[in-house]
């Protein structure tokens, strides 16, 4: 089996250490790391994103997986700069304003991140003025909006209307997700998409950006 | 309404001996009595069917934060698990976890349950079997309630929601000592409510997501199951009715609740569909949370409609249907009408306080609340 083959593997097994030393082993093999990281890392999370959502993974092997993810990422990161080596976007999340829960963000950040986005963390408890700074300092191609509370998830539509008032609007999609949010929600407050879960967010993003 | 009769009703329900009306509750976070008050009282006032409890002016004192995790701020419980909250009459939610490093378990001291409660509010157990005592006087039955987030869920609150995951994940030995841990406080906890002679036992513990449950259930039976079959027993043993809640999908396991011991439980519609709870009818009591999402994005039409078809759906004139309808800040009061209006229709008082009443009961009572 080949190195990136056997990486893949770990990844989607959740082996930690043997994701690390793939990674290194492929990198000793003069693969370059953007190869590595799309046939080996990227790869690897794509098969999990799909388990999770057939109910074969659960969040303990969604979350084990993407440490795995991580530690074969830190060891790619500084030569992915090297070689100029672009990623698949820039992702802005964040929890409204109001609102604390930071779970399932999270594991759409895990998600997203395996399928090679960078993904901007704003946290919990965000209000429009650092979303709409976020979008103007890191020109994302989309902003997730969180909320697990139906009092907050309002303010979803106020988050959206701000940068439709900044006149950024059109620059960055806008999807949002939550126990409370569904399609009919996202599309009553303009929102460009809606996923229920971390798999389809990278799918519903995916869709989104494509060229 | 006879204190009698609505506890009749529910124990009829309960154990499908055919009760003459379907116990149903809608319930109010303070908040939304806060939002709303008089207008709010209207509307109770009006399906007083439904509130037999309430008095004219209750809203000001339900609109008050119940206890301090109510309350914007951080709170801390009795284990030391940090609560932070945004929104007056809501609850919070756990943001710093004391055990995130595994070297502090070694010296961690669960609380005393025969002293405070999880929230570190005094309890007075004496007390209690009195309370009990007089509602059987007065021909009523009595509730314990462990709190929500009993077992798994204060196994991530202390340990750290993602750091539980994976200790799961990697079968991490260490699991088994908080597992141990939290185990027989909570034991120690049931045989303290044991004692009191209460007739229900209310265990809320969110193990699912909206999509699945959080864990597989291969991991739910490994962790999690054999305590809530050992604890859940101690009651059923006792002739006490189990009732248990859990936010998100759970019907996934709801045969191994069933074998664990649970009588009543609280499925949410939505995670769980009406197709699926369909199979358990007549095996297990359910009192069937209804949409609370779309009783916020729905249409008064929509709501009646929804309520209807849950309730034909599951009713059986032996029993085995309750309804629980619960009404945050944001549902605009045309649909709380359509709420209050529709489960008048088609069900009876609960003897079973609300979640928040139930939760808070030792609170309000040692600050002299009622």
């Amino acid at each position: 089996m080949r190195t990136l083959d056997k990486l893949r593997e770990a990844l989607i097994e959740g082996k930690v250490e043997e994701v690390k030393h793939y990674t290194q082993q492929a990198l000793d093999e003069g693969i370059p790391a953007k190869t590595i990281l799309d046939q080996g890392l990227v790869a690897g999370m794509n098969v999990v994103g799909i388990r999770f959502r057939e109910g074969e993974y659960f969040l303990p092997e969604v979350l084990l997986c993407a440490k795995a993810m991580h530690a074969g990422l830190d060891l790619l990161k500084p030569l992915l700069a090297g070689e100029s080596a672009q990623n698949a976007g820039t992702i802005v999340l964040g929890t409204v304003k109001g609102d604390l829960h930071d779970i399932g963000k999270r594991i759409v950040k895990a998600m997203l991140e395996g399928a090679g986005y960078e993904v901007i963390d704003l946290g919990v408890d965000v209000d429009t003025e650092k979303f709409i700074e976020s979008v103007k300092k890191h020109k994302p191609l989309v902003l997730g909006m969180s909320a697990l509370l139906t009092t907050t998830m309002r303010y979803m539509k106020t988050v959206i209307d701000a940068l439709q008032e900044e006149g950024i609007r059109d620059k960055v999609k806008v999807i949002v997700g939550g126990a409370p949010v569904n399609e009919e929600f996202a599309k009553s407050i303009g929102a460009d998409g809606y996923a229920p879960d971390a798999s389809e967010a990278v799918d519903l993003v995916k869709r989104l950006t494509a060229v | 309404m006879e204190l009698k009769k609505l506890s009749e009703a529910y124990l009829k329900a309960a154990t499908f001996r055919n009760p003459l009306w379907i116990p149903g509750k809608v319930a109010f976070l303070p908040a939304t009595w806060k939002t709303y008050g008089e207008e709010l009282e209207k509307i109770v006032l009006k399906y007083k069917k439904l509130f037999p409890e309430y008095q004219p002016g209750d809203y000001k004192r339900l609109a008050k934060p119940p206890h301090p995790r109510y309350m914007p701020g951080k709170f801390t419980d009795a284990w030391g698990c940090v609560w932070s909250n945004d929104y007056e009459g809501l609850a919070g939610v756990v943001t710093e976890s004391p055990l995130k490093d595994w070297k502090k378990l070694e010296s961690f001291r669960p609380p005393d349950p025969e002293k405070v409660d999880d929230y570190g509010d005094p309890v007075d157990w004496d007390q209690r079997r009195r309370q009990v005592k007089r509602i059987h006087e007065l021909g009523g039955i009595a509730f314990g309630y462990f709190i929500h987030g009993f077992f798994f869920m204060r196994l991530f609150y202390l340990r750290g929601f993602e750091e539980l995951m994976l200790d799961m994940a990697t079968g991490e030995e260490k699991v088994w000592i908080l597992i141990k841990m939290v185990r027989e406080y909570n034991l120690k906890l049931a045989k303290l409510w044991l004692k009191t002679g209460i007739d229900v036992i209310w265990f809320g513990d969110d193990l699912g997501t909206q999509e699945s449950l959080m864990v597989s259930p291969k991991m739910f039976r490994e962790y999690i199951k054999p305590f809530y079959k050992e604890i859940f027993g101690l009651f059923k043993d006792a002739g006490v009715h189990v009732y248990f809640h859990s936010d998100g999908r759970i019907v996934d396991i709801l045969e191994d609740l069933i074998e664990c011991g649970v009588t009543i439980v609280n499925p949410q519609i939505g995670p769980n569909t009406v197709e699926e709870l369909e199979k358990f009818k007549g095996r297990i009591c359910m009192d069937v949370d209804l949409d609370r999402q779309l009783f916020s994005t729905g249409t008064p039409k929509q709501i009646r409609e929804h309520i209807h078809c849950v309730i034909e759906a599951l009713k059986q004139d032996e029993g085995g249907l309750m309804a629980y309808a619960e009404c945050s800040p944001e549902v605009p009061l045309e649909n709380i009408e359509a709420v209050c209006a529709t489960m008048s229709e088609l069900c009876g008082p609960t003897a079973m306080k609300d979640f928040v009443q139930l939760q808070t009961a030792t609170f309000l009572k040692s600050n002299g609340g009622d």
